[in-house]
Parts: structure tokens; C-alpha cells; sequence
């Protein structure tokens, strides 16, 4: 007689409620799209700034932009993720083990933090 | 990914929290410098280069999850490479143009 086993009926919630939230599958998926993110960015700001560095009178209204503390805010959030989880990885694939994995990335976020923090303040209170 | 790219990727990627972090900080944190010394040129022409191979392995790692033919993952690879190098040329040369 077929019965179902504990773990085919964990499983099978799982998909609709998940016991364990798979954060390794958010970590990655986020590192993805930081990334795409992040690289789109690159492409516009070497081109921009490529550009204004032939015609300066480009320069300002691109640093303008560059400085509004939404585009700044938004763009540090994305490359201090992308780093934390970054050497996160680094580290598993090093063999480091959870516990000094979690402290790196929280750490390394928290002084990205305090740096980004400080630059806001720079950008706004100029 | 082949087994370099995978080595040059993680490579790349902790050189740029330090360059990445470097130019965040000179460009923001501290006075807003415009590249002047030879060494600053040398320092934003690595950054510009990591970030190229980095971005772009990235974007051939996700296409690369989405197309498995080997002919088309050879055309991804040698678009991304031509992008990479005209980028490269483009903001090298505005990187010189602002130094002067």
C-alpha cells in the first residue's frame, strides 16, 4: 500500500509554505539581479562620462544626477550586497564555515554602511 | 563557466570591493578629485577593466543559463568580448582626456 512519508508531505507543502525559507536561493537570485543592475549602471556611467569628458559642459548635470541621494542610496545598496554576498560565496568556497560566513557579510555591511552613510552626508550637505 | 573564468571572476570580484570602495570614497566621501597623476590613471583604468570582465562574465554566466546551444554561447561570448574591448577603448580614452 502506497503511504506518503513525512518527508515526500514536507516537501510537498514546502512549495506552498515554506518551512524553510531557502535563503541560499534569495541570496543568489539577488546577486544575479544586483549584478545585471550593477553592470547596466557601469555601461551608462563609462559612456556618460566618456562622453562628458569630450564635451565638459556634459559634466555637471551627470554629477547632478550621480549626487541625487536617491540614485547614490540605490546604487551603494546594490554594490554593498553584491560585495557582502560576494565574499560571503568566496568564503564558502574557501571552506570558512556559516558562523564566520554571517559574521563577514553582516560586518562588511555594516562598515559599507557607515562609508555610505558618510558620503550621503557629503552628497546632500555638500 | 570554464574553470579560469570562474578563478578570474572571484579574483576580479574582491579586487573591486577594494578599487570599487576606493573610488566610492575619493569620488564622494572625501573631495571630488579629478583623475591628475599617472598613478590615479593606472588605479581608474583597473577599475575600468575589472569591472568589464566582471560585469560582463556575469551577463555571459545568466545568458549562458538561458541558451545552451554552443554556437549561440560562442556568439554571446564574442559579442560581450568586442562590447567589453570598445568600452574599454571609449572610457580609457575619457579617462585620459579628464587627466589632462
Amino acid at each position: 500500500m502506497y503511504r506518503t512519508t513525512d518527508e515526500q508531505r514536507i516537501r510537498a507543502y514546502a512549495e506552498l509554505w515554506p518551512a524553510n525559507p531557502r535563503w541560499g536561493v534569495w541570496a543568489w537570485r539577488l546577486q544575479r539581479y544586483s549584478g545585471l543592475a550593477l553592470i547596466a549602471y557601469a555601461v551608462w556611467h563609462i559612456v556618460t562620462m566618456a562622453a562628458a569628458a569630450r564635451q565638459p559642459e556634459r559634466l555637471g548635470p551627470l554629477l547632478t544626477i550621480l549626487r541625487h541621494p536617491a540614485v547614490f542610496g540605490a546604487l551603494m545598496a546594490g554594490l554593498a550586497y553584491h560585495a557582502a554576498n560576494g565574499i560571503r560565496l568566496v568564503l564558502f568556497d574557501a571552506g570558512v564555515d556559516a558562523m564566520r560566513r554571517r559574521a563577514a557579510f553582516w560586518g562588511f555591511l555594516a562598515g559599507a554602511a557607515v562609508i555610505v552613510a558618510v558620503s550621503l552626508g557629503r552628497v546632500v550637505w555638500r | 563557466m570554464s574553470a579560469i573564468h570562474w578563478l578570474l571572476q572571484r579574483a576580479s570580484g574582491l579586487a573591486l570591493v577594494i578599487l570599487a570602495g576606493v573610488h566610492v570614497i575619493v569620488q564622494h566621501a572625501l573631495l571630488p578629485v579629478v583623475v591628475r597623476r599617472p598613478a590615479q590613471l593606472a588605479v581608474d583604468w583597473l577599475l575600468l577593466a575589472l569591472v568589464l570582465y566582471h560585469g560582463l562574465n556575469g551577463v555571459r554566466t545568466v545568458a549562458y543559463d538561458y541558451v545552451a546551444t554552443p554556437a549561440a554561447q560562442r556568439a554571446i561570448a564574442a559579442a560581450l568580448w568586442a562590447a567589453g574591448l570598445a568600452l574599454f577603448a571609449y572610457g580609457g580614452w575619457g579617462l585620459v582626456l579628464l587627466a589632462r
